[in-house]
């Protein structure tokens, strides 16, 4: 039993929530509320790398906008 | 006794094999595979036609006369005699009052399910007509399933009752279609397509699929029942949807079974049994043909993401017709060919679809009827469902009350039902997307044992902090070594600090590492960089350079925060501030100590904001990073002081290494509430006596330290003041530490916590006193747990599934690594939208109420002999024995294609003996689970950085624990060759555990069919798993025989010429044991023993009867001769007789040998002292031993203990035995002294014992009135008593295996 996520072979999307987190995500499961597909479906792999070049800022987008606020 | 002509001898079909497996398997349970039938009968009944019409049916079905027997090959054959008479009983019970008939009519029925058959006595049928009335009766008709399938009952009750119709006549019934021609097109079938067929079916598959324990399909017991029923609007719709798609509704609910296993396993390739007809169509008549046709065949069904409901059933329905052509392969051979061990499924599937039974319950003309029937037949299968289509459709669930409780096997049938709403409702429904679990179910796993929200006062931890200062400003706030810190001073230390970090840049999101020891500067320090807003960074300053390195590369601090001390050990250029340093301290000095506020930070802090930075070791080597905010550390906080006690006057001992996040908890929970850090000074983590002395000298009440460091606390013997709550964390214990702690007056907690998730994320108080295996117990505030299955849906209670946490814990993720961070914090689908869970690749499952169990972790899956096993689990087991302090479980491959499981285990003081840890694991664990080595290790090997370091650990030694004890019986001699050639060593010893020294399942198997090859008799698979060791195993095989059999059988052989060698004046037969390993292995040999040794059977009343009665037994195993007879000295008398009394039958003699005999009366004074005497030595020489070797003359009570102690075959002969041969040998003598032989014809061999002495000089002369032909005499150099020793018995067999022709290479090689 391999869990889904680790499925090399799978195909994946890349789930993306209001925060600006991101989440790899199996494509036979439904996509869960609050979450939209910012990539895919595609290979594990592909999917890993576009989360690498997209989500550089970690930080939550709430946490983000409170902070840009603060300086402008 | 009559035996008829044998008029078929006909090969077994694969289920008939299995069938006759089961029932040797254990020859003494009760045999499942009875099929008993009773029919309530009302009118005027004709007994007789009855009678004949049963009759009719053995003699029109020549299969149904058919006996099992295992040929000398080994192979299996079904012998038809050409008439066999029925067992017919009838009982009158119709003069009893109605209750007491009831009660022995039930009675009555339940002893002749139990009344096994015995697969070699033909007919394996019975009937059974019971008397209940005037006018009424209860007919039973008793099989077993070897000869009939469901298919034919219907067939079979339809002839019997028209033969019953016509007065028991059978001229109205067509021809019978003879089973043998179905055998013969069972024969004519292309193997090998049908099995590539079954490869490319299972191939790939990685594990069985079992609801029970592992082994448990091999018992026997029999099953309990219940029946669900779908209501006619549901069977209908099913049948709508069936026909809908092109299905059948076999191949609906075969499916929809499939993904209830799938759900009950927690696994996405799932197999079960399935019976199948069996019938081909090409073969003509086979559909009213009576026999066993049916076959059990696996059912493979893989769980395809992203199919739907109908596409899995219609799937399953191809898969299975592309096996049609092959189904009559047996699943033993398929089982072998799966790869997976030797069980494959657990359960059995069966869909019912029987002809319809005989339409008539009016039997004749005569107005008897048939007013009810009932059946019962059973598998061995722990669970089997039974579909029976109608219009209402009913499954019938049959399980094993020892396996299963009725209630989870409800819950399963629940589970099915829903699975066949769902594809009524919607088939095109995603298989994934249908739960198994009910509504309250869901409910209750997803949400009650989840409801744990909690409003938190504060989400930043400096205002949870100085919220507490301000309520109690001079409460004890930490203690260092005997200096003491109020809240107050505390707070105003860490302002000044707070506002030089802010000066030099500190603010939200910057990281300032801390490379201090654990002390009153790491508490100042850590609370420092949370005021200004920063996140902080533990260093382990005793971690290599290296490692440090690696972390602050990653982590990329503003600066560090160190001692002039610590600054030498960080790496070059590390930019650092020393809070010794005389100017840095000066200028913290200078700075305000009141609290800061936002407008102070370089930005303001928000609960968003990171709080500290945790590395914990990646799988790949390299120190992965957490980011936490302070959200979740004010949640682990609270929460955890509430679940734990810690409140205002609470002192908790800070003890764990800094760079843990342990230490997080230890220094900001109790700062949160009013209670005290106190600092354990340096070493106390690692010395008992210091920690305990820590602990009393602080008057500390809370602590949480690692199991290890509280077992060697213990171990110390270290006196822990009572009242202390202590916390184990991070690793498994056994049961015995926490109840050495609660036995030393502390309450014990266990917690469960990962760095990805704020230090903690569940506790369990344990109960007192602790007992088996702790739970992880349940969620801390604002913490959910989820365990889910392959298809991320919630498992139910009992099954393992991965789990995932949710809620304000979750850190922010790995620290730069988002890839990482999507890959494992992944999107929540029971939680709020847009929520995360941390799925942590920990397998646990709930306990009925909600608690967690931890099962182990996901990637120490390992898989040895097919089967997946949780080394963690393994482990537990390990460390649930008392004498266990630590273990780990690997597995090894050090001889090539040989993995073995091994245990190390480090012991509590008591010290520990492997065998005892492999015989507890033996009670707990499925066998393929039991390591092959258990090692005790002083202390577990370990990597510089302080983890297990598996490479280190030795590989188990099994030559080198062979033990001394030598064979002392030639059987033990054979077992102890066996043990050591299965096992691939060079000797085994009579003690040696044969799972010990690296036996396992399928190892044991390969052993017993060498041990049934070589000595044939009692030996059972079981019988190697309860008697492990050859000494043991020899006495069980006695015991499995009658010890005092007239016929005992010392070794079953290959098919060769059996040898018959017949007892001396004491009646034992057991001397001969000798001849097993000296006479080719391919003969059988027999040893004759006197009748009167046990149960007071009669004794013979001259020596003719004797031998005719030894005639007819060792005809009843080889009926035709030729015969080998062999005597020793009374026995040689007897062997003549038998002999001559062969010869004048027309049997062929090919041997007549004499050991020591003479035809001369015995000596007939021979006092009865002497008698004694003489038993009592050929007793100790029967086990061995020299009574030469014994003072003074033998007593029987003393002989008696000897042969106990020896375990052997004699050990339950006792006094009283001893009294019985006594009988037994003067009954020989007696009969010995009125035998006058009659005239053997042909040669004899004879030995003489040439140390004899006087007695009988020219004895072997004295038998040439009584031969024609020669006799060929040898001379033995050893006494009368010591004919059976091994040297003589060398000598003997040395002449015999001469005079014993060459058997034939070719035709012996055939026999194979």
């Amino acid at each position: 039993m391999t869990n889904p996520f680790d499925n090399t072979d799978g195909t994946f999307l890349v789930l993306i929530n209001d925060e600006g987190q991101h989440s790899l995500w199996p494509e036979f499961v439904e996509v869960p509320a609050g979450w939209e597909t910012a990539h895919g479906p595609d290979t594990r792999q592909v999917c890993l790398d576009f989360i690498e070049r997209n989500w550089t800022d970690m930080r939550p987008k709430s946490l983000i906008q409170a902070m840009d606020r603060e300086h402008a | 006794m009559k035996r008829a002509r044998i008029e078929d001898v006909l090969p077994l079909t694969a289920l008939q094999e299995g069938f006759l497996f089961h029932s040797l398997y254990d020859e003494k349970a009760a045999d499942v595979y009875h099929l008993q039938l009773a029919f309530a009968l009302r009118g005027r009944l004709d007994a007789e036609a009855l009678r004949r019409s049963c009759a009719g049916l053995l003699r029109r079905h020549a299969n149904l006369r058919g006996a099992f027997r295992q040929r000398r090959s080994g192979e299996s054959v079904q012998v038809v005699p050409a008439e066999v008479e029925l067992p017919w009983r009838e009982v009158d019970l119709s003069a009893e009052e109605s209750a007491r008939r009831e009660e022995r009519l039930s009675a009555i029925l339940a002893e002749d399910r139990a009344e096994r058959f015995d697969l070699k006595t033909p007919p394996l049928l019975r009937c059974l007509l019971i008397r209940l009335g005037a006018d009424t009766y209860r007919f039973v008709l008793t099989s077993h399933h070897i000869l009939l399938d469901g298919w034919s009952v219907p067939l079979l009750l339809n002839e019997l009752f028209t033969m019953y119709a016509h007065g028991g006549a059978d001229h109205t019934l067509p021809a019978v279609t003879p089973y043998r021609d179905y055998l013969a097109w069972l024969g004519g079938r292309d193997r090998e397509t049908a099995l590539s067929a079954w490869r490319r079916s299972l191939a790939g598959l990685e594990e069985p699929t079992l609801l029970g324990p592992a082994g448990a399909g091999r018992e026997t017991v029999v099953p309990d029942e219940f029946e669900i029923e779908l209501d006619e609007a549901t069977t209908a719709a099913l049948t709508d949807v069936a026909r809908g798609h092109g299905l059948t509704l076999n191949s609906v609910i075969q499916g929809a079974w499939a993904l209830v296993l799938s759900r009950l396993t927690g696994r996405d390739d799932v197999v079960f049994g399935t019976t199948v007809s069996g019938r081909p169509t090409e073969l003509p008549g086979v559909e009213t043909m009576i026999g066993l046709f049916a076959n059990t065949v696996p059912v493979r069904v893989r769980m395809a993401p992203g199919e739907s409901l109908a596409g899995l059933m219609s799937r399953v329905q191809d898969e299975r017709g592309a096996l049609g052509e092959s189904e009559y392969i047996g699943v033993g051979e398929l089982q072998r060919l799966s790869g997976v061990g030797s069980e494959l499924f657990d359960t059995l599937y069966v869909f019912e679809n029987y002809p319809a039974p005989a339409g008539a319950s009016t039997l004749g003309h005569d107005g008897l009827e048939i007013t009810g029937t009932e059946g019962r037949a059973a598998a061995h299968y722990p669970l089997t469902v039974t579909v029976i289509p109608g219009p209402a459709l009913r499954v019938r669930f049959n399980y094993r009350p020892d396996l299963f409780s009725r209630q989870r096997v409800l819950g399963w049938s629940d589970r099915l039902r829903r699975v066949l709403d769902a594809a009524v409702a919607d088939p095109g429904r995603l298989a994934a997307h249908v739960d198994v679990l009910d509504e309250a179910e869901r409910r209750r796993i997803l949400v009650e044992w989840n409801d744990t929200a909690r409003a938190l006062p504060a989400e930043t931890y400096p205002e949870l902090f100085e919220a507490q200062v301000r309520r109690t400003p001079d409460e004890l706030a930490l203690d260092e070594d005997g200096t003491a810190l109020t809240y107050a001073e505390l707070n105003a230390r860490a302002n000044r600090l707070a506002r030089l970090l802010v000066s030099r840049g500190v603010g939200p999101e910057s990281v300032v590492a801390l490379a201090l020891r654990r002390s009153t500067d790491l508490a100042v320090a850590v609370l420092a960089v949370l005021k200004s807003g920063g996140a902080y960074l533990p260093v382990d300053l005793d971690h290599p350079r290296e490692r440090i390195e690696l972390i602050l590369d990653s982590a990329r601090p503003v600066a560090v925060l160190t001692t002039r001390a610590g600054a030498a050990g960080l790496p070059e250029g590390t930019g650092h501030w020393c809070l010794d340093d005389t100017g840095f301290a000066a200028e913290a000095a200078h700075h305000d100590g009141q609290d800061l506020n936002d407008p102070e930070r370089v930005a303001p802090l928000l609960p968003d904001h990171p709080a500290y930075l945790i590395y914990t070791s990646g799988s790949t080597g390299t120190p992965k990073g957490l980011t936490t905010p302070h959200r979740g550390l004010c949640n682990v906080v609270l929460g955890m002081d509430e679940r734990l006690g810690v409140r205002q006057g609470v002192r908790l001992l800070a003890l764990a290494a800094v760079g843990f996040d342990m230490s997080v908890y230890e220094f900001l929970g109790p700062l949160a509430v009013g209670a005290a850090v106190m600092i354990a000074p340096p070493d106390a983590a690692r010395d008992p006596r210091v920690l305990a002395a820590a602990i009393r000298g602080t008057g500390a009440t809370v602590i949480s330290g690692t199991p290890s460091l509280w077992q060697s606390v213990l171990g110390a013997g270290a006196e822990l003041p009572r009242g202390l709550r202590i916390q184990l964390a991070g690793e498994r214990f056994g049961e015995n530490i926490p109840r050495g702690l609660q036995e030393a007056g502390a309450s014990v907690v266990n917690l469960y916590g990962l760095t990805e998730a704020s230090v903690y994320s569940t506790v369990a108080d344990l109960p007192e006193p602790f007992t088996g295996q702790a739970t992880i117990g349940r969620p801390i505030a604002n913490t959910q747990l989820y365990v889910l299955g392959p298809g991320l849906r919630p498992v139910p209670a009992g099954v393992t599934g991965e789990l995932y946490l949710a809620g304000v814990g979750l850190a922010r993720g790995f620290t730069h690594r988002p890839g990482a961070t999507a890959a494992r914090y992944v999107a929540n689908p029971y939680g709020p939208p847009g929520s995360r869970m941390y799925r942590t690749g920990d397998l646990v499952r709930w306990t009925d109420d909600g608690e967690l169990f931890f099962v182990g972790r996901a990637d120490h899956q390992v898989k040895v002999r097919g089967f997946r096993i949780e080394l963690g689990e393994i482990e537990a087991a390990l460390s649930a024995h008392p004498a266990v302090a630590r273990s780990v479980v690997i597995v090894r491959e050090d001889r090539e294609g040989d993995a073995r499981i091994v245990g190390y285990v480090v012991p509590e003081e008591t010290g520990v003996d492997p065998g005892e840890l492999r015989a507890h694991l033996r009670r707990t664990l499925p066998d393929y689970m039991v390591p092959s080595a258990v090692l005790p290790l002083r202390a577990l090997p370990q990597t510089p950085n302080g983890k297990l370091d598996r490479k280190a650990l030795p590989a188990p030694d099994f030559a080198a624990r062979v033990s001394s004890r030598t064979p002392r019986t030639p059987q033990e001699e054979v077992l102890c060759r066996l043990f050591a050639e299965t096992l691939g060593l060079e000797r085994v010893g009579i003690d040696d555990d044969f799972f010990e020294l690296g036996g396992h399942s399928l190892l044991a198997t390969r052993l017993v069919n060498r041990i049934r090859a070589e000595l044939g008799t009692g030996s059972s698979i079981r019988s190697v798993f309860e008697a492990p060791t050859v000494a043991a195993l020899a006495g069980r095989l006695h015991q499995e025989d009658d010890p005092f059999d007239t016929l005992l059988r010392l070794r079953a052989g290959k098919g060769g010429a059996p040898w018959f060698i017949v007892h001396p004046a004491v009646g034992l037969g057991w001397c001969y044991s000798g001849f097993i390993t000296r006479l080719g292995p391919e003969s059988p040999v027999y040893a004759l023993q006197a009748r009167g040794l046990s149960g007071g059977e009669a004794l013979a009343p001259t020596l003719r009867e004797m031998a005719a009665d030894y005639i007819e037994r060792i005809r009843s195993v080889h009926p035709k001769g030729p015969y080998r007879l062999l005597g020793w000295s009374f026995g040689g008398l007897v062997a003549h007789q038998m002999a001559t009394m062969l010869q004048s039958e027309g049997a062929e003699v090919e041997l007549l040998g004499f050991l020591d005999s003479f035809p001369a009366p015995e000596d007939a004074d021979e006092t009865s002292e002497d008698l004694e005497q003489e038993i009592l030595a050929a007793l100790l020489i029967d086990i061995g031993l020299d009574p030469a070797d014994e003072d003074g003359p033998l007593e029987a009570s003393e002989v008696a203990a000897r042969l106990r102690e020896e375990e052997g075959p004699l050990a339950s002969l006792g006094e009283e035995g001893i009294a019985a041969l006594r009988r037994v040998t003067g009954n020989n003598l007696r009969v010995a002294r009125d035998f006058v032989p009659e005239v053997f014809h042909g040669d004899v061999v004879a030995f003489r014992a040439g140390r004899h002495g006087v007695d009988h000089p020219y004895a072997v002369k004295a038998w040439a009135p009584y031969v024609t032909g020669g006799i060929q005499e040898h001379e033995v150099d050893c006494a009368h008593l010591e004919m059976t020793t091994p040297a003589a018995l060398d000598v003997i067999t040395g002449v015999l295996r001469d005079l014993m022709p060459r058997p034939a290479s070719g035709r012996q090689g055939a026999t194979r």
